[in-house]
């Protein structure tokens, strides 16, 4: 990352090498289009090498600054056209995804054993309204909707379930 | 904010909080050391939710990306002191990186610097300073890029363009705002020096800002379809 802020284009192909598939693989599933998230991917590693000069080491890691720069930017992506798609029918309701498929694909194709093992330490409604928060793209009132949920209780849910999820995974910085 | 603020960590760092709850809880943030380690640790847990489902992107992207790399400059490095030399101009570019950089903390990532020194009466400065200040970026048709560092609370936009095509002597570009019905009205911003930052007033939340190449000295209606819009702001 350090040579990646000095203008090392190296540097940046090596961070590209080791993160563009958690980049990609992230994007796409939230913004569940291929084509799409590879313009995200483009543009978060554009991001990256623009920004590296203000990266501080000290305040996290390389992982978790491009992660979350990805996770924001498909998230707004699907806002953006479910507020166009709201503006073209006007009427109600215009999610794309029923949420029992992104709840099934998300536990079905998780890669990492330990984050599958740990997502089952978390009650049904912890899981449920971290993972439709997090590869659904919905604001916590649109979980609250979709799982009939009062807001407060959602909101309580997925920071009781992320930190559960914190605890059993290890994460400290 | 109510008593039960710490409840938002979660939602925050899972990006799960509307705008408008997203920036009452960055003032909040702002003040809190023990949300910001709360954050940053569930930001972390997030972020192995997302690393477990990777899959790796075709491998022309590896190549699109280098390309651009090649042919972007990067930011300049924070530094603690100000540059008193500094043209007016210069000055504004410094607060419209250091607002991006500082936008993409705000927005979450954990790793970036805010050096951001108080602003003193630049409106520029205060837009890119606001804490619900958030940055949208747009490629711009025939080259170079459009930056918009825009504030809900002040109604107010700064607006940046980046190596723009020259447009010869009788064209500029002009800035404009689009509302969620597609109607654009005229920013009052006319682009004639590459590079420039502006300052636009009277931004309303769900407008979209766009240029066109227009006649010099502006039109009332755009001539022609955007050459770059925003997300909504």
């Amino acid at each position: 990352m350090q040579a990646t802020a000095r203008g090392d284009e190296a540097a940046l192909a090596g961070l590209y090498d080791a993160l563009a598939p958690a980049v990609f693989g992230l994007a796409k599933r939230v913004v569940r289009d291929p084509s799409r998230a590879e313009e995200i991917t483009q543009d978060v590693f554009l991001s990256v090498w623009r920004f590296a000069t203000r990266f501080d080491p000290a305040k996290g890691s390389a992982r978790t600054w491009i992660l979350t720069l990805t996770h924001r930017r498909a998230v707004d992506v699907v806002r953006a056209d479910a507020a166009a798609s709201r503006r073209e029918q006007r009427a109600g309701a215009a999610y794309d995804t029923p949420y029992d498929t992104v709840l099934e694909e998300a536990s079905s194709r998780l890669e990492g054993e330990q984050v599958r093992d740990c997502l089952e330490t978390l009650t049904d409604l912890q899981r449920e309204s971290v993972l439709l928060a997090y590869y659904g793209g919905y604001t916590y009132p649109e979980v609250s909707t979709l799982l009939d949920v009062k807001l407060p209780t959602v909101k309580t849910r997925m920071r009781d379930g992320l930190i559960r999820l914190r605890d059993c995974l290890g994460v400290s910085r | 904010m109510n008593a039960d603020v710490h409840a938002f960590a979660g939602a925050y760092a899972l990006d799960a909080l509307p705008p408008d709850e997203a920036s009452e809880f960055q003032e909040h943030l702002a003040q809190c050391a023990s949300c910001q380690a709360e954050v940053a640790e569930l930001q972390i847990t997030a972020t192995h939710l997302g690393v477990s489902v990777a899959e790796p992107p075709p491998p022309r992207i590896r190549e699109a990306v280098l390309q651009q790399v090649r042919q972007t400059r990067q930011l300049p490095p924070l530094t603690s002191h100000r540059d008193d030399t500094a043209t007016p101009r210069r000055a504004r570019r410094y607060w419209l990186a250091a607002a991006a950089a500082a936008v993409v903390v705000a927005a979450g990532a954990a790793g970036l610097t805010t050096v951001l020194d108080e602003p003193a009466d630049d409106p520029i400065a205060t837009v890119v300073a606001a804490p619900d200040a958030n940055v949208a970026v747009a490629p711009v048709r025939g080259g170079g890029q459009l930056t918009v560092v825009s504030s809900e609370q002040l109604g107010q936009a700064v607006v940046l363009s980046e190596d723009l095509p020259p447009t010869g002597a009788d064209q500029i570009y002009q800035v404009w705002l689009v509302d969620p019905d597609g109607n654009a009205r005229s920013a009052d911003v006319l682009i004639n020096a590459p590079g420039a930052a502006d300052l636009v007033r009277g931004v309303e939340p769900g407008d979209q800002v766009a240029i066109t190449r227009e006649p010099a000295g502006g039109s009332r209606q755009p001539t022609m379809a955007p050459l770059a819009i925003t997300t909504p702001v």
